[in-house]
């Protein structure tokens, strides 16, 4: 095979095809780039067997087709060393070898038989229907941290997103706290999902994260059309966008009950300024160095908040923080700094509602209508 | 320099082999060594009965009974030392919280801010040693100094039983006439560097010119000064934090069948996730640690993605280290141990959707098999794999007795164990009689 791109473009695309590929894996060929010359179309497939990417170069001007493997990894880095460099010229010879020309720039690289390299589905979907970009990268920024890194009793290492004709929900949790984010569908999206249908699949973090990368990337549009499906099996959920197709392979199983564990509301609410609220665990916070289980006490109670950390190696940190009290009995409640502090950075409003009811009992942050946070206390002995 | 401080160092005497005597009144005046008895086991402890005969801890056991054929030789019932060791704990922290544990029996204690309270380091000292007598029925040697280092010197000046006072001020006078071997960093080697310079005791350090010391000592000339002066500035820490707890056992040949080892593991999982549980700690690292027959140290860890006590999880870690990632070094394994680090407390952090079922029932049956051990001895409850191994450091009437109740334990089919109940086998009713 042999073609001629734009550097830069190349690149680009390489780059996102790189971090697709597995990283650890027992199957080395999942290690490279599947390059596909075809029709005068140049085409990079690469998968983990979870998530799956087919970018087609549109600018690229193919001069043979062909079909050829090549490590990822070091195609992205001799790429990105000539990125500036205009043109790139790939030339495959069939006998296990690829050439990258670009200016006075010359490298060989081994190439792969693809005879090994495993199927990717292109947009293969039932019913595809359309989703705005930003509302759903914005909904998964809002949640995805909240993951559980891996699957115990529930599907927690993915987001849930439950997609109808009204609104666009995801929801992600990790059993000790639990993010929730929604906004309506727009429109023309809303017309794609007529008929009462209804999505609700679990999403591996890695696709969306993909998924953004190759629209910053690769696309570049700050909106582009985004269309969305399931495969006939149920198991993969498919993007598509421009030139690229993005498969996720569903996590499976059931996740948690998520809708019994949502507090109607409690009595006590407070209105808090996020940014100087944030800044205030966050100064209480120096001295903690990643235990997780130390807790972070908040008194309530009067004019001011405290806020206490105490690690008996690291030393004590106390901060006080307007935030009156109207109770007259005050509250003494422990929380995982970590957990705070991500669900106040997921939030963009200058204020959010702050719902308590006891020490053993959730805190609900609320951003308006669109986002809710849950965390659970850690008891305080 | 601040205010004096008053510091005490209290070390218990004897600590497992005085348990021991107190437990066992017929061993009262007796030497009694307290560790392995096999061909390469070790001594934990030895009454000073035992100690007039040469027997220390860290000696080879074949040794011990070599010096002392007369010894009452016990196995180590580590589960049983911790809880009286909690109960000492327990009345230092009535005196100040500024107690800093070194070790299961050894504490520092800072009571400046206690004195008017109490009455003086020397009350306090007495008080101590009164309540460890009466409520304990064990002896306690305290050091009373200004510092940490002072104070440790004193408590083993007049052991056992014994109470030093060393008053502010008089630091210097009271190590002079000592050896310099009382010198924390002062090792075998460190010792006849010294004595070729002719220095012999502390009182040698005090008068020796700094210049000289620095020239032949380097860095650890000042360190030498400062310590033979009495000064010694570290503050006691409460919150000193055990950083890791382990358990291993020298075998008695040396071994390269799998299955052996990895029963060895099972115990010792059990026993560490016993002591974890009942500190109320939580490890992230799991450590294989063998020493094969030249003696040469190889060691393979994992780090768990949640922190756990539960033995099931370390052996499963343990044994898959032995099995994946430990080549068996030819002639087989000398020593097998395994050690949890990266400790924290179990926090209580609650959940959203509450505890599985299984993790319930799993905490439930832990709990269960904890209260069997600190009743009847941690050997009670054995995981199913480890019977029939790692018995042979420990063969006293005592081990033998209870080797045939747990000869009556019926172990699972090897497979036939599920997550929520693990290989833990229980005892039957004759275990309780």
């Amino acid at each position: 095979m042999r073609f001629r791109a734009g550097c830069r473009e190349m690149a680009e695309a390489v780059g996102v095809i790189a971090s697709t590929v597995a990283t650890r894996t027992t199957k080395p060929t999942l290690q490279n780039v599947f390059l596909r010359a075809e029709d005068g179309i140049l085409e990079l497939v690469a998968t983990d067997l979870e998530v799956s990417l087919r970018l087609k170069l549109a600018e690229a001007e193919v001069d043979k087709g062909g079909e050829v493997l090549v490590n990822a990894a070091r195609l992205s880095a001799v790429l990105r060393a000539v990125e500036d460099m205009g043109h790139v010229d790939f030339e495959a010879d069939g006998e296990g070898n690829a050439s990258v020309k670009a200016g006075s720039n010359q490298y060989r690289l081994p190439t792969e038989d693809p005879e090994d390299f495993p199927d990717v589905p292109g947009f293969d979907v039932k019913k595809p229907f359309r989703l705005s970009y930003p509302d759903l990268t914005g909904l998964f920024k809002k949640t995805r941290y909240a993951t559980a890194p891996d699957a115990g009793r529930y599907a927690m290492n993915g987001v849930l997103m439950e997609i109808d004709a009204e609104r666009l929900r995801t929801v992600a949790t990790d059993g000790k706290r639990l993010a929730l984010a929604e906004r309506p569908m727009p429109e023309d999206a809303a017309e794609s999902l007529k008929g009462g249908e209804r999505l609700r699949v679990v999403v591996p973090p890695k696709a969306m994260l993909l998924l953004e990368r190759v629209v910053d990337r690769v696309i570049r549009e700050e909106s582009p059309a985004l269309e969305a499906g399931l495969s006939a099996d149920g198991r993969i959920l498919s993007f598509r966008t421009g030139e690229a197709v993005l498969g996720a392979l569903l996590v499976e199983g059931e996740f948690p009950p998520y809708q019994d564990v949502l507090p109607e509301g409690f009595e006590e609410k407070l209105e808090v300024p996020r940014e100087s609220f944030l800044s205030a665990v966050r100064r209480a916070n120096v001295l903690n160095q990643g235990r997780e289980s130390l807790a972070m006490v908040f008194t309530f109670g009067g004019d001011d908040v405290e806020i206490a950390s105490s690690d008996p190696n690291a030393g004590d940190a106390r901060v006080a923080f307007p935030l009156p009290w109207s109770k007259k009995k005050p509250l003494e409640v422990g929380f995982n700094p970590a957990l705070l502090i991500e669900g106040l950075v997921a939030m963009d409003a200058e204020e959010f509602t702050l719902e308590l009811k006891d020490s053993k009992s959730a805190a609900l942050l609320r951003e308006g209508d669109e986002f809710l946070y849950v965390v659970m206390p850690i008891q305080i002995v | 320099m601040d205010e004096p401080r008053t510091i005490l160092h209290v070390d218990m005497d004897a600590f497992y082999a005085s348990i021991e005597q107190r437990d066992d009144p017929s061993l009262r005046g007796k030497p009694v060594i307290v560790g392995g008895d096999g061909e390469r086991g070790v001594v934990c402890a030895a009454s000073y009965e035992a100690r007039r005969f040469g027997v220390h801890s860290a000696l080879a056991s074949v040794i011990a009974k070599r010096r002392c054929p007369h010894a009452h030789f016990l196995p180590v019932r580590m589960s049983h030392y911790v809880a009286v060791s909690r109960e000492i704990f327990a009345i230092l922290r009535d005196f100040t919280p500024l107690c800093e544990p070194l070790s299961i029996d050894e504490a520092f204690l800072d009571v400046t801010g206690s004195l008017r309270l109490f009455g003086g380091g020397r009350a306090i000292a007495e008080a101590i040693r009164a309540r460890i007598k009466e409520e304990l029925d064990l002896t306690a040697s305290v050091g009373v100094a200004s510092s940490k280092y002072v104070a440790k010197v004193a408590s083993d000046h007049d052991k056992p039983d014994g109470l030093v006072l060393v008053p502010f001020g008089e630091e210097a006078a009271f190590l002079a006439p000592l050896p310099i071997e009382v010198f924390w960093g002062v090792g075998p080697v460190t010792a006849q560097t010294l004595r070729r310079l002719g220095i012999e005791k502390v009182d040698d350090i005090q008068r020796a010119d700094p210049a000289l010391l620095e020239a032949r000592l380097g860095n650890l000339a000042d360190h030498l000064g400062r310590l033979a002066r009495g000064q010694d500035p570290r503050p006691v820490q409460p919150g000193r934090r055990r950083k890791s707890m382990g358990s291993e056992v020298t075998l008695g040949e040396d071994c390269a069948d799998r299955d052996a080892l990895a029963g060895h593991l099972a115990r010792q999982a059990s026993t560490v996730a016993f002591g974890l549980r009942s500190e109320g700690l939580r490890g992230r690292t799991v450590v294989l640690k063998i020493r094969r027959p030249d003696r040469g140290l190889v060691t393979r860890s994992e780090t768990l993605e949640h922190p756990t006590d539960d033995e099931v999880v370390i052996v499963r870690t343990a044994k898959r280290l032995l099995a994946e990632k430990l080549p068996m070094p030819a002639g087989g394994v000398r020593l097998i141990g395994l050690q949890v680090s990266g400790l924290d407390p179990a926090d209580g952090q609650l959940g959203l959707f509450g505890a599985s079922p299984e993790t319930e029932k799993r905490r439930a049956t832990l709990k269960g098999a904890d209260a069997v051990r600190r009743r009847f001895g941690e050997r009670m409850i054995q995981p199913a794999s480890a019977l029939g191994h790692g018995r042979r450091t420990e063969a006293s009437p005592q081990a033998a007795a209870r080797a045939e109740a747990r000869g009556r334990v019926k172990p699972r089919p090897p497979g036939g164990r599920d997550e929520g109940q693990s290989g833990t086998s229980r005892t039957n009713e004759r275990g309780r009689s």
